[in-house]
C-alpha cells in the first residue's frame, strides 16, 4: 500500500515538475540577493584514486542557507587529468539542472528555482544522485 | 547503513549544519577529504591520504552509524607524543585510542610513515 502510494506520489511530483518547467519563465527565477553577504566553500571527497565528488556551496552568512551549489562527479583519465561525469548545479538558467559528460551546452532541467527552498532541496537531492551514481552504478551515467 | 548513505549524510552535514566541523582548507578554500568506515585498515587509509594530500593537509572522516569523527592534519601542529600503530588496526580502534588522549596532538607512526593528527573531533549528523 505504502509502495503504491509512493509510486503515485513520485509520478505526481514528476508531472508537477514537468508542468512547472514548461510554464516557467527564466526571467522570473529566484536568485540570491547580491547585497547579502555570502560565503563560498568547496569540499572534495576522494572516493578512490580515480573518482571524486566535489561540492561547492554558496551560503548566506546571515542564516547559513544554501543559495547556490554545484555537485560534480569526476573520474581520473590521466596523471593530473579529470573528466567530468556529472554536474548538478544552479548556475545560470534559473533552474536546478544537470549536465552529463562535461557537456555544459546541454542541460537537463530538474526544477525551476522559484525560491531559496528549491535550491536547498536541490542540493540535498543532488548529493543523493551523485553518491548513488558513484557507489551503485560505477560512475557511468 | 552503506558507505554511500553515510557519505551522503556526512557531506550534507558539512554543507548544511551550523555545527559543521572545522576542516583543513587549501589556499583556494577547497577541503580535500576522504570518508572511511570504522572497519577500514589504518594503513590503507593513511597510504591513500598521503598520496592525495598534495596541498599539504588533508581531512579523514570516519563515518560511524550515529556520528562521525574528523581527523585533520595540516603539518602545522606540534605533536605531544608518538603512537606506534599497526597498519592492520581498524580506523574505529584508532579513534578509541585517540579518545584516550583528549585534546592532545599525536604523531601516528604507521608502516614507516608519520602523520601528526590533533585529537579526533566527533559530530552528529544533520
Amino acid at each position: 500500500m505504502g509502495g503504491k502510494y509512493g509510486k503515485q506520489h513520485r509520478e505526481r511530483e514528476r508531472r508537477e515538475t514537468r508542468e512547472s518547467l514548461a510554464s516557467f519563465d527564466e526571467e522570473t527565477a529566484w536568485s540570491p540577493n547580491p547585497g547579502e553577504p555570502t560565503v563560498q566553500e568547496q569540499e572534495t571527497n576522494y572516493i578512490s584514486e580515480t573518482l571524486l565528488i566535489a561540492q561547492r556551496t554558496v551560503r548566506y552568512v546571515r542564516n547559513d542557507s544554501i543559495v547556490e551549489f554545484a555537485v560534480v562527479v569526476q573520474e581520473r583519465v590521466g596523471q593530473d587529468q579529470w573528466r567530468e561525469v556529472l554536474c548538478i548545479d544552479t548556475c545560470n538558467h534559473g533552474t536546478v539542472h544537470r549536465h552529463r559528460d562535461g557537456d555544459h551546452t546541454q542541460l537537463e532541467a530538474i526544477a525551476p528555482i522559484t525560491d531559496q527552498g528549491v535550491v536547498q532541496d536541490g542540493y540535498w537531492e543532488a548529493v543523493g544522485e551523485a553518491y548513488d551514481l558513484v557507489y551503485n552504478e560505477g560512475a557511468t551515467p | 547503513m552503506t558507505k554511500a548513505e553515510l557519505s551522503k549524510r556526512v557531506m550534507r552535514t558539512i554543507a548544511i549544519d551550523r555545527r559543521r566541523p572545522h576542516l583543513f582548507r587549501d589556499q583556494s578554500g577547497n577541503a580535500p577529504l576522504m570518508i572511511v568506515l570504522p572497519n577500514e585498515y589504518v594503513g590503507d587509509v593513511f597510504d591513500r591520504a598521503q598520496k592525495l594530500s598534495s596541498a599539504g593537509g588533508f581531512n579523514i572522516i570516519v563515518a560511524f552509524a550515529k556520528h562521525f569523527e574528523v581527523m585533520t592534519y595540516d603539518g602545522a601542529i606540534n605533536p605531544e607524543f608518538d603512537m606506534e600503530i599497526s597498519g592492520d588496526m581498524s580506523m574505529g580502534m584508532l579513534g578509541i585510542k585517540m579518545d584516550q588522549n583528549p585534546g592532545k596532538c599525536i604523531r601516528i607512526n604507521v608502516r614507516g610513515q608519520s602523520v601528526d593528527v590533533p585529537s579526533a573531533a566527533s559530530f552528529a549528523y544533520a
